[in-house]
């Protein structure tokens, strides 16, 4: 605690002073505005305020995290789209907005290579397969089992239609073979209260809030959804362990700029944001909402970015999940 | 005991002189922000929410919940004064609060939501961290089909909000419900009645259409002149509750306070409820049910503390389970993992001292209030003595500066201006806007629980008849929307006709 | 919220009864609200479409629009109460005003004009008081809002010469 306290001091300190002193001739010259476009208090403000506070450090321009909520992000990420290709107004995108909207939502109109500059990659979160306490099923394969003894009965929680958790879920019922029901919700923390309560069967969730009802008791934990184990639940295998050949399910974070963004100016965002991802606080802050770095090229962030797109459009044409 | 060796270190972190600073900045701040007509709590704490990075995670958290206090008693000033609502909550305390002001009673009002909200938010502490851990399992076996029964009983408290024809409430929460309609569909992302506008793809904000249909419908009225707006000016009466006024606030203050600490504990938003609950249920209980909607004591001091107890217990699902139940208990989530800090039943072990500081400075969080507003009640009183013909332009100049900031865009502004000419014109065709507000704010849970307890029994109504708590809830609404139904039948058997 | 200072003409068979002008609004909303959901589906009700709730409550706004309308030619009713124009049109003009200019002028521009479009709605209205007045109010929100608390509302834009 104490360390942390005066950490977050010395913080406080460097950014009161570093901002007048730097006062370089090329990009940044004023304020960066960082468009997150869902509204202050979730985890994409959280992990937006956390890159934002400390590139303001790094680059030497206050970096502003503005909050343009609406329509599952469309409004925010259209506002970035439109804005003018200066470097100075960035968007927060996620595999929700660039890689699942556009195949969901009719008013998504936007490309997120083709209208966008990548920058580069922040992060990737994997999600945790949880299970309510009293569920039979001990392990994946004893779920699947389950479900295909009583086709249609098991419910699974989502945050809403569109989102990674209903994503991953579809992934799953898809890779499995199985047929489940779904039951969409206003966000994370309802989903998980009915898990609690005993009327879901089981959700996908971000690691560390699901890993804290999982330490507390109150659920249990079947698979993780990476590539990897995740450090904070270092018993629980991948799915791919677990069984789901191929089944791969982490939500890529990063930022973008409008397109047509100069060269130079995205080298300079990338190599800030880059520097920042190395750094071990930040680092402890992004895991606090299971974010693993993934700091790159901005030519990865394009392929990662085109990928995610043909990854979940592949999967709402396959599942014919039924979106308007 | 453990409570008390608890407490006590809760009150040593949230007393030590830089947290006492914090909780005070807050509250202060919170409620100049939250003072500005339109804006309640969740857009006070969004725009205040970076004045806390930068401050340890406790000290931050402090600063929060001071900032939700200060915002919540601000949003209630504002409902007394120009009848301005800036949440849910706060419609009851326009209603009854509003007029006292118009006879002169602004302070007492303003007195009594203080000293209600203190003696609430005292009782509440305590209930807190006496209570919180056992309630919390209780609260889990709320499902949806007991939310749906719940808010269909709060449609029931909506009939009894109104004080004029029984039809013309029941077709204004049906218009609110069918207002909150619009906007995506939760399950199936569709947009409803948008007309493809991307303003409307996330539905009506409940700070436009109140301010409009409710505030904005005021001036409108006032502006027509006649001896409405000299009450405004006119005597004032002794500044603070009287002892008469006092005594017959001590009852509703405590039922109000227990109302709102069962209700806010519920993780589905059950505190939304609490302030029309407590109007409904002093309304049945008082002697002159017929003063309620022309400024009755009482109709303030119950719901406000409710309102408090609610906002306080809404922390409980928040501090023992990491899961927020509103939205203001969202934006502190969020506040939390800026600062490092996973929600979830862990943060009661690990982190002791935040857990149990924030429960001590909820306590002195209202007490700050009670410090620093009831000095000001004389200077907003004095307020309301400004000329209308100048008070008036200063109220519009002030909410469109809040309904602007709410998300920076001045379409909000003009859909407020659109909701003031239809709530003039629901006005002058005898409808009454507060059904309709609570309608609109059920709406979205009422449609939501109700499609999920659906989805989940896949399709057997008889879900609502096997559960027995919902079974219970439905029938309480029943029963009581027959009993205020009654005396309406009877009066029109009469040939009397209704009178407010 | 109901009329407690309006002279009330009292009973009579006015054609314009509050409660059919009433009645025919309801009716009228219900109508568009079922024109406006027309094309979401209904479902059933184990998969309640996202069209079910507002269909079903605009029928009932509907009804209840249909009982009022009848009950008016059953029993006397009030007389619907005259609506004068200048308060509406002259605060909406200023709402509307400011909505226009906020962002693309600033604040600076948008209150001022608000207050004196809105402050023509009132027979006391006096140009130099409210013009006064205007000023006072501009500046205390710019001190307090702006400055003060730092919200991020423009308070005045001239391209190419002023940001703030």
């Amino acid at each position: 605690m104490k360390i942390t306290r005066r950490t977050l001091g010395l913080m406080a300190a460097a950014m009161m002073t570093a901002l007048p002193a730097i006062a370089v001739a090329e990009y940044p010259q004023r304020n960066i505005t960082l468009v997150v476009p869902f509204p202050p208090g979730g985890g994409n403000d959280a992990m937006a305020r956390i890159i934002g506070d400390a590139m303001t450090r790094q680059i030497g321009a206050t970096v502003v995290v503005e909050n343009k909520a609406g329509a599952g992000g469309v409004v925010g990420t259209q506002a970035v789209q439109n804005a003018k290709p200066d470097g100075y107004t960035l968007l927060l995108g996620h595999s929700g907005t660039m890689g699942i909207n556009p195949h969901v939502y009719p008013a998504a109109t936007y490309h997120p290579t083709r209208d966008f500059t990548p920058v580069g990659l922040i992060s990737e979160i994997p999600l945790a397969l949880v299970v309510n306490k009293d569920l039979p099923a001990q392990d994946v394969t004893g779920l699947i089992a389950l479900a295909k003894e009583k086709p249609g009965e098991l419910s699974y929680a989502s945050s809403g239609v569109g989102t990674g958790s209903h994503m991953a879920a579809e992934l799953f019922a898809h890779d499995a073979g199985i047929e489940v029901a779904h039951i969409p919700y206003r966000g994370s923390g309802p989903a998980m209260t009915d898990l609690l309560g005993g009327r879901i069967d089981f959700l996908f969730g971000v690691i560390p809030s699901s890993h804290a009802q999982v330490a507390a008791g109150k659920a249990r934990a079947l698979a993780v959804t990476g590539a990897e184990r995740s450090p904070t639940m270092p018993d629980v295998p991948t799915m791919q362990e677990a069984g789901i050949d191929g089944y791969e399910a982490a939500l890529i974070y990063g930022l973008l700029a409008p397109a047509g963004t100069p060269d130079d100016v995205v080298a300079k965002v990338n190599a800030s944001l880059n520097a920042v991802l190395a750094d071990p606080a930040v680092q402890e802050k992004l895991a606090v909402d299971g974010s693993v770095p993934r700091p790159g090229t901005p030519a990865e962030h394009r392929a990662a970015l085109d990928a995610d797109l043909e990854k979940w459009g592949a999967l709402i044409r396959d599942a014919k999940i039924e979106i308007h | 005991m453990d409570l008390m060796s608890n407490l006590a270190l809760g009150f040593q972190t949230a007393m030590s002189l830089q947290n006492l600073g914090l909780a005070f900045i807050g509250c202060l701040v919170g409620t100049l922000i939250g003072i500005l007509p339109g804006v309640g709590p969740i857009a006070t704490i969004t725009m205040l929410l970076p004045i806390t990075f930068g401050i340890d995670p406790v000290g931050a958290l402090i600063m929060l919940a001071g900032i939700y206090y200060g915002a919540q008693y601000g949003g209630s000033t504002s409902a007394i004064l120009v009848n301005i609502p800036g949440e849910a909550g706060s419609v009851v305390t326009a209603l009854d609060g509003h007029a006292m002001a118009k006879k002169g009673r602004a302070g007492a009002a303003l007195g009594i939501s203080a000293i209600g909200s203190f003696i609430a938010g005292c009782i509440a502490t305590v209930v807190i961290a006496a209570l919180a851990v056992p309630l919390t399992d209780l609260a889990l076996r709320f499902g949806p089909t007991d939310y749906f029964a719940l808010m269909v009983m709060g449609l029931v408290f909506a009939v009894v909000l109104a004080h004029g024809s029984v039809l013309k409430a029941v077709a204004m929460i049906l218009l609110g419900i069918l207002l909150s309609t619009i906007g995506s569909d939760l399950e199936t992302g569709q947009a409803r009645m948008t007309f493809g506008s991307l303003h409307l793809a996330d539905g009506i904000d409940f700070a436009v259409l109140a301010m409009g249909i409710f505030g904005f419908a005021e001036v409108l009225r006032n502006l027509e002149g006649g001896e409405q707006r000299d009450v405004i000016k006119g005597t004032m009466g002794p500044l603070l509750p009287t002892r008469d006024e006092m005594k017959r606030s001590i009852a509703p203050i405590l039922r109000g306070t227990g109302l709102g600490s069962v209700l806010g504990m519920l993780p589905g938003n059950g505190a939304v409820l609490a302030p029309f609950a407590s109007y409904t249920l002093e309304k049945k209980l008082s002697k002159r049910p017929q003063d309620f909607g022309k400024g009755a004591i009482e109709a303030v001091a119950g719901p406000e503390s409710a309102n408090n107890a609610g906002a306080q217990t809404s922390f409980i699902p928040l501090l023992t389970l990491g899961i927020p139940p509103n939205a203001v208990m969202a934006i502190m989530v969020g506040a939390m993992m800026i600062q490092g800090i996973v929600p979830g039943p862990q943060v009661m072990t690990e982190s002791p001292t935040l857990f149990w500081g924030m429960i001590a400075s909820m306590w002195i969080g209202n007490l700050m209030l009670l410090v620093i507003n009831l000095p000001m009640v004389g200077m907003w009183v004095r307020l309301l003595k400004v000329p209308y013909r100048l008070l008036f332009p200063a109220i519009l100049i002030f909410s469109c500066i809040g309904i602007y900031s709410i998300d920076n865009n001045p379409m909000d502004v003009v859909f407020t201006g659109g909701f003031a000419i239809a709530g003039y014109l629901l006005i002058k065709m005898g409808f009454e806007p507060a059904p309709l507000l609570l309608g609109f704010v059920l709406g979205h849970l009422i449609e939501e629980n109700l499609r999920r307890a659906m989805l989940l029994s896949r399709g057997e109504l008889s879900t609502f008849a096997e559960n027995p708590l919902s079974l219970i809830l439905l029938m309480v609404s029943a029963g009581l929307l027959v009993l205020s139904a009654l005396p309406t039948l009877r009066a029109k058997r009469d040939e009397v006709f209704v009178e407010d | 919220m109901t009329d407690q200072t309006h002279p009330r003409p009292g009973p009579g068979r006015a054609l314009l009864s509050q409660d059919r002008v009433a009645g025919l609004t309801l009716i009228a909303i219900s109508g568009f609200a079922l024109w406006a959901s027309s094309d979401l589906a209904t479902g059933t009700l184990r998969f309640i479409g996202p069209g079910m709730m507002p269909k079903l409550l605009a029928a009932l706004v509907g009804v209840t629009g249909v009982i009022l309308l009848v009950l008016s030619f059953l029993k006397p009713g009030d007389a619907m109460p005259a609506i004068p124009l200048r308060g509406p049109v002259c605060v909406l003009a200023g709402i509307l005003a400011f909505a226009l200019t906020v962002q693309t002028v600033g604040f600076a521009v948008a209150a001022p004009l608000l207050a004196l479009l809105a402050g023509l709605a009132d027979k006391d209205m006096r140009w130099g008081e409210l013009l006064g007045f205007a000023a006072f109010m501009t500046v205390g929100c710019i001190l307090v809002f702006k400055v003060g608390l730092n919200l991020p509302i423009p308070v005045l834009i001239i391209p190419g010469i002023i940001q703030y």
